[in-house]
């Protein structure tokens, strides 16, 4: 009776670990808050790229990267760390257009994310 | 990389589980009369267990170095970095420095035939290696009352040991003792006897922690059903609720008919040989759920899912304004008092002291916070920093906001600070 019973028991897992396959992803420190926000048109230059993340992050293994629609990186100087979630990166003088904000963090309950987010300085689209 | 991940990561709870069920039959739960050798036994086998979690601690950072390093197998510079710089990377460092001397001190209580009082001491010393999982658990990500989280999980992590661990050296005490006819049926009643009162406990802590688990990890029954971490959970709780009623069937049957068994001075095991194979059946679930907790581990908590959507989708660029010019909803019940910087209050340097009252209402999940229309920070605790605010007059205000962080609500308050 037991054996059967684990014996179903074990299928049921093993479907689901299948069906869970293509979905699993790694956590877990996702951006909350930006500054600028994403997907925001602004008017006046920022002078810095703020993000807070949903967790605690790891400065040591955390990398913001801010770059023109060209390619180039706009972003300037060592990252910071505002608060046990938040890092700031300082930006070179921006002219009009969109921007793009590459990031990875290492969460402090050890794992990785990355992303992009963006941003336009002036009317978007340009 | 993630299957590998959570296989290590369950590999880790099985072994730790292990390890404080040998130990703990070896201290508690083993009656007066047994087999002098089986208590070496057992204590040798807590010593060894901890050896390989430390050999699986260090597949698992490897691990993590791969996961820093796209995949690819990390330098000893970038492992020397992480384990030196990072909060996770240092309680490494102590686990398995505390692991090591943890195993040499069972392995010399094991040679020299540790009495009772003393194997109970070993059993104590292993509890925070166990658990110090939970610091670099979802737990210890939690922002507001951190310690009080950790605590839970830690609490649950030694009761999932105490019952599985416990489970899986019951069941090899009587196939030894069944199978290879080397205990008496009373001893063997008895120890099972004893564990069940110990399951009993076990249970009453699992089933405390869990929800408070559940509640601050998933939040809401969207995310239970509608997230792979909530999807996991469920079937980690259908596992627990067959592992209860094998538990119940243990406890309410097994037990008492090996006792009468025993008193009637039988020779016949065919009580003891179902007793084993119910609790073998009970100890197999057991593993199963070391391996779905170690899923668990690698997957976002479901109250995440929101930020994992955000980050999935690419987010076009808005007309000139941002939120701060967005439309709010209705409050819905929500409402913000800040408590902190008061009117006018001056501050010195970059930093201001944030206190609020924030009741939630239908909708409401943090707050928002603007300085003259610029968003600055979210905050989900009743109090936070303001960083990089320049020198002069600023408008603080702070607006609640629902937990997807778009849909603001119409209620918010206002105050005006100087920072010079």
């Amino acid at each position: 009776m037991y054996s059967k019973f684990l014996i179903v028991l074990s299928s049921i897992l093993l479907l689901f670990s299948l069906h869970l396959r293509g979905e699993l992803a790694w956590a877990h420190a996702y951006p909350a808050v930006s500054i600028p926000n994403n997907g925001a048109t602004v008017k006046e230059p920022p002078r810095e790229v703020r993000i807070q993340f949903t967790e605690g992050v790891e400065i040591a293994f955390s990398q913001i990267t801010v770059k023109a629609a060209n390619g180039d990186v706009v972003s300037q100087g060592k990252l910071r760390q505002l608060g046990d979630d938040t890092l700031a990166i300082d930006l070179q003088p921006l002219s009009p257009g969109n921007y793009t904000v590459e990031w990875q963090a290492l969460s402090v309950d050890t794992h990785v994310t990355e992303g992009v987010l963006r941003f336009a300085i002036g009317a978007p689209g340009k | 990389m993630v299957s590998l991940e959570a296989i290590v990561s369950g590999m880790g709870y099985a072994v730790l589980a292990l390890l404080l069920g040998t130990l703990v039959a070896a201290g508690f739960l083993l009656p007066t009369g047994e087999p002098k050798e089986l208590r070496q036994t057992l204590l040798r086998a807590g010593a060894y267990l901890v050896i390989v979690f430390l050999i699986i601690a260090v597949v698992s950072l490897l691990i993590q170095g791969a996961k820093l390093r796209q995949g690819t197998l990390p330098s000893l510079d970038l492992l020397s970095r992480y384990l030196t710089m990072t909060q996770s990377g240092k309680i490494w460092l102590l686990r398995e420095a505390y692991g090591a001397a943890l195993a040499v001190v069972i392995f010399r209580f094991a040679k020299n035939s540790a009495s009772v009082k003393a194997t109970r001491w070993v059993f104590l010393l292993a509890l925070p290696l166990v658990a110090s999982r939970s610091f670099t658990s979802h737990a210890v990500a939690v922002k507001e009352n951190t310690m009080v989280v950790v605590a839970a999980d830690a609490a649950h992590l030694i009761a999932t040991g105490l019952w599985g661990g416990g489970l899986l050296t019951l069941f090899w005490i009587l196939y030894r003792g069944v199978k290879k006819m080397t205990l008496p049926l009373s001893w063997g009643a008895e120890t099972v006897r004893r564990f069940s009162r110990l399951a009993l406990g076990s249970v009453a802590v699992l089933v405390l922690t869990g929800l408070y688990q559940s509640w601050i990890q998933v939040g809401n029954l969207r995310t239970l059903f509608g997230t792979d971490y909530g999807r996991v959970l469920l079937f980690k709780l259908v596992i627990f609720i067959a592992m209860l009623g094998f538990g119940a069937l243990n406890f309410l049957s097994t037990g008492p008919r090996l006792f009468q068994a025993a008193q009637g001075n039988t020779t016949d095991l065919s009580w003891a040989r179902k007793a084993l194979r119910r609790i073998g059946a009970e100890s197999f679930l057991a593993l199963l759920v070391f391996f779905v907790t170690g899923l668990l581990t690698v997957l976002p908590p479901g109250v995440h899912a929101v930020h994992q959507a955000a980050v999935a989708n690419d987010t076009p660029i808005a007309a000139a304004g941002g939120q701060s010019t967005a439309k709010l909803n209705p409050a819905e019940g929500a409402k913000v008092e800040i408590i902190s910087p008061k009117a006018e209050q001056v501050f010195k340097g970059d930093k201001v002291p944030l206190r609020f009252k924030l009741t939630r209402g239908k909708r409401g999940h943090h707050v928002h916070a603007y300085v003259d229309g610029e968003l600055m920070g979210m905050f989900e605790s009743r109090q936070g920093t303001l960083n990089g605010i320049r020198p002069g007059r600023h408008v603080l205000e702070l607006r609640v906001v629902a937990e997807d962080h778009q849909t603001e609500l119409d209620a918010s308050d206002r105050i005006t600070f100087v920072v010079k």
